[in-house]
């Protein structure tokens, strides 16, 4: 008996470790993880890239005053104002002050006031881990410290693997969603077409009956073995006119299974499918940002192919306020869902291009078989 | 050849029966038009004759001299009563119909291909080398062309970025050192305001401060990446533009890579629509190459991993013969026992090797792709501090910005001034975008693999079959035509092999036969109509025997003689 409960136990165990580990990497788990990853990716790199953003905006704060002090010096001590010497001190305070500038921006410095606003705060962070996990890489934020190369490098070494098997599980499900809407669509057209079909077979079951009984009306009235030869001949007949009709509707369905089975979705489709979801997204940042629609337009295209120049950017996600943390949300969806389905539409159009080369190779084929 | 005959019977049979249904509509509509009973039987019946006479006019064709068609209709009839006599399954049967109708038409078209095989033999005899030529070139073309297009696209991409841009870029910088030289201004005319009205130091501070930041701000961001002698001058003539030919064919390969650098940037409309459009049409086309290339790499790596086994191989057997050798001339020695405890030994060290070489074999394609990475990634690091030298550049820089560049997340940036280094900047691009594509493409398999087991962790796989699938031609038509039959009989409980034996029969004497059915209802209606009026058992009886030697003769007009006797024979009506 203890042997038997041990026995269950450890069986309960495994069986409830299967299961976990069977929901972990579903779909939704499958997301869980990735959102879970980016912000693991969030705290690290606020925790390294915080204090030296900090440091560099003192510094360029700090040498902001000193150049603008020695100007006022220069221009308050010298009482005869003498145009060229004043000019020469001015110059020379510029150019070192803009020295120091080119040093710090080569630092990470942006030019944003300290403490007012930062690029490493834990939004930012997070958009930034986002951006490297799905290789957009906006330029905007970029790790400068030895430690964030260094952990950049790793995480992305985990995180895109990660990312690319999320985008393919969920780009799977939405392609099997697309061809089912599409599979739908056409057998319903097939259905319109065995109606009319039925509807003739109807028509011409109804004259054979016609013609039936009229033969059969002859019948009565005079029996002998040509005749019954000659009705033979008529029944095949009609026999052979009903069977052809339904031969007909029988490939009609074949043709119907074999579209079916091939499923290729056209083209046009997927690229209405894709600029459809640009426009949402277009409406979207344009309301928000105050931007033009060509800008917003651009935006879109440039994140969720993953070119990410980062000229354009929703400057006030990085921010503390609870109204640019839920435009960071949203946008972190969109993008995420934006890529799944890119990445859908790759898939499709993939497919297509690969039968209509290999329909144009039969046909090359044919016509060199042709001329031989 | 059977194949093809059968293809063709189909075909022929399906254009029947596309041919069939308009032609009986219009009987119908006809029929319907009129009410009287009798006309519509006369139109019925033409309705039914008619599409048959087309097709018997097609299957003579004019071309064939007169004196064949009476020798092949009795091998026709032969084949049919062979194939009707045996007991065969129905798709065996059907093949059976099927291959003889091929074989019975398709034998001048053998005789042809009989005479073209004779020339065809001198060409591939002739020209070999020339063939084997054409065939390598059909081969390398479509890669090479591939490559080709991709750079003459970047190309022009370049080409036209640089239409777009450089002007309105160096309108803007000079804009700015317009401004500049505003704030100066603004700055002595201060000055000297100030100096001759002779105001404290409170109100000079509150004046003069703001206009100096605004001068340092101006100076901020300004010319992050531009070569030295474009540095800060107060001069307008020596400013020449940014978007070069090298830093816009850099720009369009960042595009359609998808890694995007930001050293330059297109800032107007045109530029922004016409970089969408080059993006949509290049992104596909740049991935198209990649995985071109990532292949032509893989299959590299694998013929070379082959050739290092075989090495190997060839090593273990040199040390064998050597072990060998040594082993001949040890026989002189008295020790058997330690020589037959070595050969044990080296027999155990060869299953050892062999299991190492498995293991081998499963583990080292990815850990090759990872060292092949980081790898590439030195040799990158290495390549851009050459060039870059500069006080943010080093080792760890380097190998960050080659990663960063490969895995298109592009966080960083290069100026690139000399042409070799351009040419170096791309080729490292594309072959590394090849490489990354080829073992991501490993990894992402591997993973998928990994991530289904996981997911039916509790659970069977079950896998779809389709029933249809392997089925041959001959059983689907078969089938066909047995649910045919069933819709048209539902009465019946099963359909066996005589019914699909006489409905083929049917279907031939039709399709040879079209005029039959059309003389039979048009007697028969003649021979109704006289009928009832016939009294006498007699004249019945010679009518019947009229019909008889009529339908056994098979001829379709009557005699003189025999018309005037009918009509002398007929009532009034008939006349009328």
């Amino acid at each position: 008996m203890g042997r038997r409960h041990r026995r269950s136990k450890v069986t309960r165990v495994v069986n409830l470790v299967k299961k976990i580990i069977a929901f972990f990497f579903s779909h939704i788990g499958l997301c869980a993880l990735v959102v879970g990853y980016a912000l693991l990716g969030a705290v690290i790199f606020k925790a390294v890239e915080g204090p030296h953003e900090a440091e560099i905006q003192e510094l360029v704060k700090s040498a902001r005053e000193k150049a603008v002090d020695v100007v006022w010096n220069a221009t308050f001590r010298v009482n005869r104002l003498d145009s060229k010497q004043w000019k020469k001190t001015v110059l020379d305070e510029v150019k070192r002050f803009k020295t120091v500038c080119m040093l710090s921006i080569r630092k990470g410095y942006d030019g944003k006031e300290y403490g007012k606003q930062a690029q490493w705060t834990f939004t930012g962070a997070f958009l930034y881990s986002l951006t490297v996990i799905t290789t957009i890489g906006y330029g905007n934020t970029a790790a400068k410290t030895y430690i964030g190369k260094t952990l950049t490098m790793l995480y992305a070494i985990i995180g895109i693997p990660l990312m690319l098997l999320f985008l393919t599980n969920i780009g799977d499900v939405m392609a099997k969603i697309f061809r089912f809407l599409y599979a739908q669509s056409i057998r319903l057209k097939f259905r319109l077409i065995l109606w009319h079909k039925k509807r003739k077979a109807a028509k011409i079951r109804r004259a054979n009956s016609l013609v039936s009984r009229l033969t059969r009306g002859h019948r009565v009235k005079a029996d002998s073995s040509v005749d019954s030869f000659g009705l033979g001949a008529g029944a095949d007949v009609e026999d052979l006119l009903t069977a052809r009709v339904e031969m007909e509707q029988l490939e009609v369905r074949e043709t119907a299974a074999a579209q079916l089975e091939s499923m290729t979705v056209p083209i046009s489709l997927v690229v209405f499918t894709m600029l459809g979801y640009l426009g949402v997204g277009t409406t979207i940042f344009k309301v928000w940002e105050g931007w033009t629609f060509l800008e917003s337009f651009y935006f879109c295209f440039i994140s969720l192919t993953t070119i990410g120049f980062g000229d354009k950017f929703p400057s006030t996600s990085v921010s503390n306020t609870d109204e640019a943390q839920e435009k960071l949300v949203i946008t972190s969806i969109y993008l995420l869902f934006g890529m799944a389905l890119l990445a859908m539409c790759f898939n499709l159009a993939q497919e297509e291009v690969q039968n209509k080369t290999r329909w144009i190779a039969d046909k090359f084929r044919s016509k060199e078989d042709d001329d031989d | 050849m059977g194949s093809s005959g059968a293809y063709s019977f189909r075909r022929l049979t399906l254009a029947h029966l596309h041919d069939n249904p308009p032609l009986f509509a219009t009987g119908r509509r006809k029929s319907s038009s009129t009410a009287q009973p009798r006309p519509s039987i006369t139109s019925a019946t033409i309705g039914v004759g008619d599409p048959f006479i087309p097709y018997y006019h097609y299957r003579k064709p004019p071309s064939r001299p007169p004196s064949r068609p009476p020798s092949k209709p009795p091998s026709n009839r032969n084949s049919a009563a062979l194939s009707r006599h045996n007991t065969v399954r129905s798709h065996q049967f059907a093949f059976a119909y099927d291959e003889n109708i091929g074989r019975v038409k398709w034998e001048e078209y053998n005789r042809r291909e009989g005479i073209e095989d004779v020339p065809e033999q001198p060409i591939v005899v002739r020209v070999p080398i020339w063939r084997r030529i054409l065939k390598l070139l059909k081969i390398l073309l479509p890669h090479v062309g591939l490559n080709v297009l991709l750079l003459s696209y970047i190309a022009m991409g370049a080409t036209v970025f640089i239409w777009l841009e450089a002007d309105h870029e160096l309108e803007g910088r000079k804009a700015k050192v317009k401004h500049v030289f505003d704030i100066y201004s603004q700055i002595m005319n201060e000055t000297i305001a100030l100096t001759n009205n002779q105001s404290d130091q409170a109100t000079i501070v509150s004046r003069m401060r703001p206009l100096l930041e605004s001068l340092s701000r101006a100076h901020e961001y300004d010319d992050k990446f531009t070569d030295t002698n474009q540095l800060w001058t107060g001069e307008q003539d020596g400013m020449t533009t940014r978007w070069t030919f090298a830093a816009a064919t850099l720009y369009a390969l960042t595009v359609i890579t998808s890694t995007g650098y930001d050293h330059v940037t297109p800032a107007t409309d045109p530029g922004r629509i016409f970089t969408v459009f080059f993006g949509l049409i290049g992104i596909p086309l740049m991935f198209i190459t990649a995985a071109d290339i990532g292949k032509f790499l893989s299959e590299i790596v694998i013929r070379t991993y082959a050739k290092l086994l075989a090495m190997w191989k060839m090593i273990a057997n040199l040390v064998e013969l050597v072990r060998t050798h040594l082993f001949d001339t040890d026989v002189d020695s008295i020790d058997s026992m330690e020589l037959k405890k070595s050969k044990k030994r080296n027999a155990s060290s060869l299953d050892d090797e062999e299991c190492e070489d498995e293991e081998d074999r499963l583990q080292l394609p990815i850990a090759s792709y990872f060292t092949l990475i980081i790898g590439y990634c030195c040799v990158g690091s290495l390549l851009f501090n050459t060039f870059e030298k500069g006080p943010v550049w080093s080792f760890i820089h380097g190998v960050f910005f080659s990663f960063n560049t490969i895995t298109t997340i592009g966080l960083g940036n290069i100026r690139v001034q000399q042409h070799y280094y351009l040419a170096l900047a791309v080729s490292y691009v594309i072959i590394g975008l090849a490489v990354i594509t080829a073992s991501l493409d490993l990894c992402s398999s591997t993973l998928k693999r990994t991530f289904t087991k996981l997911h039916y962790f509790g659970r069977k796989i079950r896998g779809a079959r389709r029933g249809f699938a392997n089925m041959s031609d001959d059983i689907r038509e078969a089938m066909r035509i047995i649910a045919a039959l069933k819709k048209t009989r539902p009465s019946k409980d099963r359909i066996t092999l005589e019914d699909l034996k006489r409905f083929l029969e049917v279907q031939e004497h039709l399709l040879r036969q079209p005029y039959v059915p059309y003389n039979v209802h048009l007697l028969r209606w003649i021979e109704d109509n006289v009928g009832p009026q016939m009294k006498n058992e007699f004249s019945l009886a010679e009518q019947y025997a009229q019909y008889m030697d009529d339908v056994s003769g098979g001829k379709t007009p009557m005699s003189p003689s025999r018309l005037s006797h009918k009509m002398s024979s007929s009532d009034p009506m008939l006349f009328f």
